[in-house]
């Protein structure tokens, strides 16, 4: 639950922060401004410790997801059960799981689910739901009403309420349907931010006076109004992308995940967690990968609000 | 105030209507894209089709739109909404036939439990905290609450939730039993793996803080800012020139201001303890509501799934209905807008 | 709170009732930020009888609310420390006693009244309850008769309809009538000194000299000493006996309110003057100060108005700062050349 229900109650209920800091941003000039805004960013970035360390760290994760072959020769699914539960060795450094196949292997395949989950998860979010915010937030009106009318509804079904009940309809829990489901109830939180960034930037006079000259409006939204939006955006996807690795753990923990054969993190710690007390490692390597994998991607999102926001310099 | 009671309460109904249709859409897809649920409960044995066809219909999967992809299924959802606000019917389950009110009310008690303490748990400590960090703003007080904020929101709560099973309830809680001296409501009924029958309070102590650790940290670091932001306010500044003490500046004119958003967020936040319920139940085996959705949608349950959900999303939106008018008896400018 | 019961001021070591009611003697205040150390305020001196008006002018950032905060003892501290000088209140040292006994002299001796009334009412209790606070807490009134004496108060300001009103809060009054209730909770314990920070800046131009107006009239009823700060020349001449004028940090001009208008006797004060619009001047070219004020890290040394002077020479940029010179008896300025200053024109 850590995963979106408090991220989701972090952002849906607006105290925390969903529309936090960035959202009423002072928008500032033109695309000089903005220019010097990201590479004053980045200056910070490179300088920052904790950014560096958990975009390393996530570097390697990634990797791992990428290109499992680099980091394992062994096959995760060769396995014998006179193995099982064998204690970490050299040649095996995560030793071998109940089943008696190469618990490194496997954790390292294992980050593969996670990241294609959060990564089409968080870009179909980023791109329907920074879409309907943008419109939203463009046209007012009409448009807004209903927009925001379908978000509040949205917002108020508990996310893992509505994951639970979908994929134990659905049946069928693969990479492509959890990402699914968790971009269908969690939109709404990036559409509700670049709404707030586009209505505060809308007024701009930067903004009045390109209208003044005639241009039109999907070249005002997409060269004037857009790039404000893209600062929170930017913050809250890094974000989310550590909640919703964090989410496919729960979900399959749970059972209405990623299934038995398949290899991710949340399957070796639900299969193994009646062994916590003989065999601890067996836990606590998939759980440290884990929470070190979201835990790097708050610290990311944390570090670019800090460097993209101009009140906290 | 009576004004604003009525508005709120005539948004609130378009929103129950909205979500219950977005949850009936969702299984409609669901079924449409990926066949008859009932076919489920029979795992890998192909079900007489007469059996099949006599349970589909008993549980209302017979329509035709559900054969249909993407057809929205109105007759069905007026069918349910009918059922539901006419007759408080939120389905049966299939093995014993049990409606799904009579498990739910089975349930209820102890999540009911589970929810009161960690609400509590993380009210009382996380409110505390706060004040005490937001008071001392750049201190060691500070730092410690924003750096333990940050590693409990990035621990998933089913992770969390293991590690103080095992390390709490089993290793510390095998060294307490073996003492003697302490009683045996703390070494047996505290201290505990899972949910114990005899104990029907105390061994829903650990699971309830475990429930109430991740938005422990959200209040806490809620409560900061908020007390960081009124301490400075010109208002609170008056309330020194008026010559009061310390303690009635902060007590009363700076905390009254500073809880307002800490509130709200802690009755938003149960909705969110209550889809969190789901996994803190499961993890410590306790009987509750939660367990109820998991044990239910691990063996293909899906009418108890959704009649459980349905039911648990509208005490969430009652409860953010309720939030909402608190809101407004604490802040006098929404009130009065 | 049983220490805020029933006040008797006699407890305070040292207290001379013939001495003045407020008098600030060389006040020192410093600001300790990141970026270095801002002197807020360097040595401001001055005196306020019984009665009188003293006005303290100056441009935003020159220090007065500082002063005025520090004589209230409520500067936000950290950052802000008193650190030298003398405030006393009929002869007692305010900055040598404890904070319970402060305490007591808030409010009950000297009170203060703020720029923004929005800001400074605390938006979720009641008007009624803002006001009643004062009774309960200093007299240990009960809920009923405090409640009465806030009404009281409300139509002594002359808020219509007090008694609904009681129980309204801030954001549900005009601009002016919220000043209003400010001047009602500081007169609420009838203090022998009030302070009023830009009381009127918030304010339209017609509201602004009905709360003067009425500042005037509750001064003259209680014999009461006002400090008003403000930036407003205008203002200043209306109601003010006396003006002490800021800036960087320093009194640089102190004088009668007729002296200063007829001929005053330092570059800044002349620059003031001569950048209000006047009728009879129609046509002509309105003179401002060149340049700004300097930031409190950065004073220049010697006058810290010399980079702006006409009359700057070479003995204003070197330290030490000009002293107040004896311009007559009665007033004083802080310029070497005060006496051409003064003659010019």
């Amino acid at each position: 639950m850590s995963d979106l229900t408090s991220a989701g109650a972090a952002v849906g209920g607006a105290p925390v922060g969903g529309d936090g800091p960035l959202a009423d941003q002072p928008a500032v000039g033109g695309k000089e401004r903005s220019a010097s805004l990201w590479a004053d960013a980045r200056r910070q970035l490179v300088r920052d410790p904790v950014f560096m360390i958990a975009s390393l760290y996530i570097l390697v994760v990634g990797s791992m997801a990428a290109f499992p072959k680099l980091w394992t020769s062994q096959d995760p699914r060769a396995c014998s059960t006179d193995r099982s539960r064998i204690s970490p060795s050299w040649d095996h450094p995560f030793g071998f799981d109940i089943l008696g196949c190469d618990y490194y292997s496997h954790a390292i395949y294992g980050a593969r689910p996670s990241m294609i989950i959060a990564i089409m998860a968080t870009g179909s979010m980023v791109l329907i739901g920074g879409s309907l915010g943008l419109l939203a937030g463009y046209y007012g009106g009409w448009v807004d009403t209903i927009v925001s009318r379908v978000m509040d509804i949205f917002l108020s079904l508990p996310f893992l309420l509505g994951a639970i009940v979908f994929l134990t309809v659905i049946k069928r829990q693969n990479e492509f349907t959890i990402a699914m489901v968790l971009f269908l109830l969690t939109w709404p939180v990036i559409a509700r931010i670049i709404r707030g960034s586009v209505i505060s930037s809308k007024d701009l006079d930067y903004v009045h006076a390109a209208r003044a000259v005639g241009a039109r409006n999907g070249r005002i939204m997409f060269r004037h109004i857009l790039p404000n939006a893209i600062a929170p955006m930017l913050v809250y996807a890094t974000i989310v992308l550590g909640s919703f690795v964090a989410a496919e753990a729960t979900l399959t923990f749970l059972g209405v995940g990623l299934q038995p054969p398949a290899q991710s993190w949340g399957i070796m710690i639900s299969v193994h967690q009646v062994y916590f007390l003989e065999d601890p490692w067996l836990l606590l390597f998939p759980c440290g990968l884990l929470v070190g994998t979201v835990l790097s991607f708050i610290l990311m999102g944390d570090a670019l609000r800090d460097a993209l926001d101009p009140k906290f310099r | 105030m009576g004004r604003y009671v009525i508005r709120r309460l005539l948004q609130f109904i378009p929103t129950v209507l909205g979500t219950m249709f977005l949850l009936h859409y969702l299984t409609s897809l669901a079924i449409q894209f990926s066949g008859n649920p009932v076919r489920a409960l029979f795992g890998d044995r192909t079900p007489p089709p007469a059996l099949l066809e006599a349970l589909t219909e008993r549980l209302g999967y017979g329509d035709a739109c559900l054969d249909q992809r993407g057809n929205p299924c109105f007759g069905l959802f007026f069918d349910r909404l009918q059922a539901i606000f006419l007759h408080f019917d939120f389905g049966v389950n299939l093995r014993q036939q049990l409606p799904v009110t009579q498990l739910v009310a089975d349930a209820l008690p102890f999540t009911l439990k589970l929810l009161v303490i960690a609400i509590l748990f993380e009210a009382v400590i996380g409110i505390a905290a706060g004040v005490w960090a937001g008071l001392r703003g750049g201190s060691f007080a500070d730092y410690a609450v924003k750096i333990s904020t940050v590693f409990v929101i990035s621990v998933p709560i089913f992770v969390l939730g293991l590690v103080v099973r095992e390390f709490v309830g089993v290793k510390f809680g095998n060294v307490l039993r073996a003492q003697d001296w302490i009683p045996d409501v703390i070494s047996v009924g505290v201290v505990t793996p899972g949910f114990k029958a005899d104990y029907p309070f105390a061994s829903l102590i650990i699971p309830g803080m475990v429930l109430g650790a991740v938005s422990l940290a959200t209040t806490a670091r809620l409560t900061r800012t908020s007390i960081m932001e009124n301490i400075r306010a010109d208002y609170v500044r008056t309330a020194r020139a008026k010559g009061l003490s310390n303690r009635r500046v902060i007590g009363v004119h700076t905390l009254r201001n500073s809880l307002i958003p800490v509130i709200t967020f802690l009755g938003v936040d149960i909705g969110a303890a209550m889809a969190g319920a789901v996994v803190t139940e499961t993890i410590f085996n306790v009987p509750g509501i939660g367990r109820l959705v998991t044990l239910s949608a691990r063996s293909g349950e899906a009418p108890v799934v959704i009649g459980v959900v349905t039911m648990l999303v509208l005490v969430v939106l009652l409860a953010n209905l309720l939030v909402d008018i608190l809101y407004a008896v604490l802040d006098p400018r929404i009130r009065y807008e | 709170m049983s220490t805020d019961v029933n006040v008797k001021m006699d407890a305070l070591p040292g207290l001379d009732p013939n001495a003045l009611p407020l008098q600030v003697k060389n006040l020192q205040v410093e600001f300790r930020t990141r970026n270095g150390i801002a002197r807020a305020v360097n040595g401001v001196s001055f005196d306020v009888r019984a009665g009188e008006t003293r006005a303290i002018l100056g441009e935003s950032g020159c220090g007065k609310s500082v002063t005025a905060q520090a004589i209230m003892g409520i500067l936000d501290s950290p950052p802000g420390f008193v650190t030298g000088g003398e405030i006393l209140y009929r002869g007692v040292d305010l900055l040598k006693l404890s904070e319970a006994e402060r305490r007591k002299v808030r409010a009950n001796k000297i009170a203060m009244i703020f720029q923004d009334a929005l800001s400074a009412l605390n938006p979720v209790f009641t008007v009624g309850f803002q006001l009643a606070e004062m009774f309960r807490k200093h007299r240990g009134m009960s809920r009923q008769d405090s409640k009465a004496r806030a009404i009281e108060l409300l139509d002594l300001v002359k808020i219509p309809a007090a008694k609904q009103r009681v129980n309204e809060y801030p954001h549900q009054f005009s601009g002016g009538m919220r000043q209003r209730v400010m001047i009602a909770m500081a007169l609420a314990l009838d203090p022998e000194v009030l302070i009023a920070d830009e009381p009127t800046t918030a304010l339209d131009v017609t509201v602004q000299a009905q709360i003067m107006a009425l500042l005037a009239e509750l001064q003259r009823e209680r014999n009461m000493g006002l400090v008003l700060i403000t930036h407003d020349m205008g203002v200043v001449a209306d109601v003010a006996d006396r003006i002490s004028v800021m800036y960087a940090g320093r009194v640089i001009e102190e004088a009668g309110v007729d002296d200063i208008y007829a001929s005053p006797a330092h570059p800044y004060t002349k620059g003031l003057l001569e950048s209000i619009p006047r009728l009879d001047l129609k046509g002509q070219e309105l003179s401002a100060i060149k340049g700004l004020p300097p930031a409190l890290t950065n004073i220049p040394p010697g006058c810290a108005f010399n980079p702006r002077c006409r009359y700057a020479q070479d003995v204003c940029r070197k330290d030490p700062a000009p002293p107040l010179f004896q311009v007559t008896p009665s007033r004083t300025a802080a310029c070497h050349f005060w006496k051409e200053v003064k003659d010019d024109e």
